[in-house]
Formats: structure tokens, C-alpha cells, sequence
């Protein structure tokens, strides 16, 4: 090999070595899966597409509206613990003895910094900064049928996983812990009547909103603590139970305390994973029956590690 | 030169991927397990091949000392580690891995196995 050729290998080659570490959300020896209803705590190359949902809304007398949703979101690194994620999707609402409203959710901007991860502890924090841009989907009453605010927001959020894989009692070892809390700051505050308690402007009131998953790896059980022997297929499993939750957070306001259950599983291999969830509505403000969620997710760090998978910053 | 440093780092970007994440898929002992007898190597099959040069593979035993003997070598195509093992007496182990697959992502473990009185 002459030198050129030698010096070029070893550049290229030290690139590569040092480019990754764990783009997918590995704390230690856990890794956080892509769930459905919250946010991971991961900064990551990734997206979903899509993300279908289906819940029936509060029953307002008239039968259950029925709320579909296709979502998309993609995040991508800038650097290596910093990037941004962009999600929409299309909604319909089937309302029994009316026409179906349909159209696009307002566009959500999220940029996000992950700034501290604890291998032996199974621990990541990251925090983050969502832009939700109003009119950028459905608008006027069409959009406010659909559930589009129609003043923008700005929501700082805090993220967390932690792994219980220092816990010293093996079968909990698999368990985790996510979750996110954020606080949506409208730019236009609503206002109302307080004769009537009816709005006179089209502003929103702030709100808390976040969520907790707790997860079990299979791979984990049979990687780190006891293999029994389980089928490929089971190892790549991870029952998951999320939950989600807003609340208004300042007066006036029309909304109310929402929560939302999602029990199912996730099937993760190492470029995709998919995963299906049960909704199960926590109070009347959020839905009448049970309801689906289904998401098919792709790790462009795993599919397209020389390109799409590595931060922007490593492109040139 | 800079037509060979062109080249590959062209190559580096867009050829297609052909690997990833390593998980560990199954472990000789096997993870958790208790065997008789001392076994004279581990070995760790992955999902995916891993580097030797970046990887490690160390085996303590109860008091913390490595029973470990030289450094690990690949076999399968590089999907599995191969680490000898100094004579074990009866009493647990402890395994900690850390690996680089071949397209440089990490990934890393901890188990343990017994060896039976």
C-alpha cells in the first residue's frame, strides 16, 4: 500500500471509529425504545411513519365522534447529542349524522440537547424546546373541529430514561423508566367573556403537559440477566404501558385534564421497530371507549449510517 | 491524493448499510446459567460482527480479579467473541463486554454465570 492510499485509509477509517457512539437510546446497557405516546429521551437519526391512531372522543350527546390520525415526525441530529425533530399528520373526525372534518395538524418544531447520560446508571436527560406553529395545518372552524390551537406555542420540556439495571433483584433488572414534562406557553392568551365564560379572542390558555412510559426488555432479560432460551422473535419485544397527560395551567381557560393510557408492546430490531398499543381514555375529557395507537419507526443511524444516520456537523 | 481521499470518503457517505448495532445473542456459558466443570473459553455470538481491536471482554471473578486470559479473537465472520478462561473454581463470574460492530456503533453488557461445586 503506498502512503497516499495508507493515509487515506487510516483518516477515513479514524473518522468512522470515532463518528458514533449510541445513536439509539442506549444509557449503559439499556436501551430506551421508541414509544408511542411521549417523547424518548433520546436525541436521535429516526422517523415515524407513520404513527396511526384512533380514539373515540368525549361523548357529547349526540354519539361518539370517532378522531383518526395519521402521524409523521423525523428527527435528526446536528451534532451528536443535539438535533430537531419536525411532526404533522392528517386527521379525520367522524362525527355520527355529519360530515367528516379532515386536514393537516398544525406543524410542531422540537429542538432538543441531550446533555448528560450515566452508563452505570442507566440514566439520560435531555431537554428540549417544541414550537408548535399555528395555521400551519387546518385552520378557522375546520381546524378548531379538529382540536388545532390557533395561537402558536412554545413548550420547554425535560426528558428522562432510567434503566433498573442496578436494582439487585434480577427479574427487575429489564424494567424502565421514561418520561417527559413540559410547559406550553401560548402567545396569545385566551380571553373570555366573564359574563358569559365564553371566548371573545382566539388565544389558548398554557398548559403542563407530559407523560411516563415504564418498559421491560426481553433482550434485556436474556442478554444481561438470564436467558431462557426464548424464541429471536420474543427477545425483540418490550411490553410497554404509557401514559400521557396535559392540564391547563393559567386562567382563563376552556380545556380540561386529559390522560390517556396506551398498554401494548414493541417489536425493535436494530434498523426498525413497530409497535402497537391499546388507548385506554383515563378520565371522560379524553374519550369514551378504547381506542388504538400503531407506529412503524425506521433508526436511519442503524440503515444509513455513512449519510441520513450521522450527525449533520459529520457530513462534510 | 486528494482524489483517493475523495473517493473514499464518497464512499464512506453513500455506500448502503450493511450492518449495526451489535446485540448479544446468545453467550457459551450461557447468560445466568450454572455449568459444571470450568469451562475454557466464553464465547459471545452477536447480531451483528463486531471489531476485536475495539472491543473487550473481561471476566472477574467474586473477589474482582480477571480470569480472563488474552485478548479476545473473532470468529464467525466476526460475530462471535472468543475469550479463554484461566481454570475456574466453583463460584460466580461476572462478564462485562463492550463491543464496536463493523459500521462503529457501541454497545456493551454485563452478566454473570456459575460454576457448580
Amino acid at each position: 500500500m503506498n502512503p497516499c492510499t495508507l493515509l487515506a485509509t487510516v483518516a477515513v477509517a479514524t473518522l468512522a471509529l470515532t463518528s458514533y457512539a449510541h445513536a439509539h437510546g442506549f444509557a449503559g446497557d439499556h436501551m430506551f425504545i421508541s414509544t408511542l405516546l411521549i417523547d424518548d429521551p433520546n436525541v436521535a437519526d429516526e422517523a415515524s411513519i407513520p404513527t396511526f391512531t384512533a380514539l373515540a372522543q368525549p361523548n357529547d350527546g349526540d354519539g361518539s365522534p370517532v378522531a383518526y390520525g395519521l402521524g409523521f415526525e423525523f428527527d435528526k441530529r446536528i451534532t451528536e447529542n443535539f438535533g430537531f425533530a419536525i411532526d404533522s399528520g392528517y386527521n379525520w373526525l367522524k362525527q355520527p349524522g355529519a360530515k367528516t372534518n379532515t386536514g393537516w395538524s398544525n406543524l410542531a418544531v422540537t429542538l432538543k440537547y441531550k446533555p448528560y447520560v450515566n452508563a452505570e446508571h442507566e440514566f439520560m436527560l435531555s431537554v428540549g424546546v417544541e414550537r408548535d406553529f399555528a395555521r400551519t395545518g387546518a385552520n378557522g372552524t375546520n381546524g378548531a373541529v379538529l382540536g388545532n390551537d390557533d395561537s402558536s406555542s412554545t413548550v420547554p420540556t425535560i426528558y428522562f430514561g432510567k434503566g433498573f439495571g442496578d436494582i439487585p433483584v434480577g427479574w427487575l433488572r429489564p424494567f424502565a423508566l421514561t418520561g417527559e414534562l413540559g410547559y406550553a406557553i401560548a402567545d396569545k392568551k385566551l380571553k373570555v367573556d366573564p359574563a358569559t365564560n365564553t371566548p371573545i379572542n382566539n388565544g389558548i390558555a398554557n398548559a403542563w403537559q407530559g407523560g411516563l412510559s415504564l418498559q421491560y426488555s426481553i433482550r434485556y432479560l436474556s442478554s444481561q440477566v438470564k436467558d431462557y432460551g426464548l424464541p429471536d422473535f420474543v427477545n425483540k419485544l418490550t411490553p410497554v404501558v404509557e401514559l400521557s397527560w396535559s392540564s391547563v395551567a393559567s386562567q382563563p381557560n376552556q380545556d380540561s385534564t386529559q390522560y390517556l393510557w396506551g398498554i401494548g408492546v414493541n417489536y425493535t430490531t436494530t434498523g426498525w421497530a413497530a409497535g402497537l398499543e391499546m388507548l385506554v381514555p383515563g378520565n371522560a375529557n379524553t374519550g369514551s371507549h378504547l381506542g388504538v395507537i400503531a407506529q412503524f419507526h425506521l433508526y436511519f443511524d442503524d440503515l444509513l449510517p455513512h449519510s441520513l444516520g450521522k450527525p449533520i456537523v459529520e457530513w462534510f | 491524493m486528494n482524489k483517493i481521499l475523495f473517493l473514499a470518503a464518497a464512499a464512506c457517505l453513500i455506500s448502503p448499510a450493511a450492518f449495526a448495532h451489535a446485540f448479544l445473542d446468545r453467550a457459551s456459558p450461557a447468560v445466568g446459567s450454572a455449568v459444571s466443570g470450568s469451562p475454557p473459553a466464553l464465547n459471545l455470538t452477536y447480531t451483528e460482527p463486531v471489531e476485536p481491536l475495539f472491543s473487550t471482554v473481561h471476566v472477574t471473578d467474586s473477589a474482582g480479579a480477571r480470569v480472563d486470559q488474552g485478548k479476545p479473537t473473532a470468529l464467525d465472520d466476526g460475530r462471535m467473541l472468543s475469550v479463554k478462561l484461566k481454570p475456574l473454581p466453583p463460584g460466580v463470574y461476572a462478564v462485562e463486554w463492550h463491543v464496536t460492530s463493523v459500521d462503529t456503533h457501541k454497545t456493551e453488557g454485563h452478566f454473570t454465570f456459575t460454576v457448580k461445586p
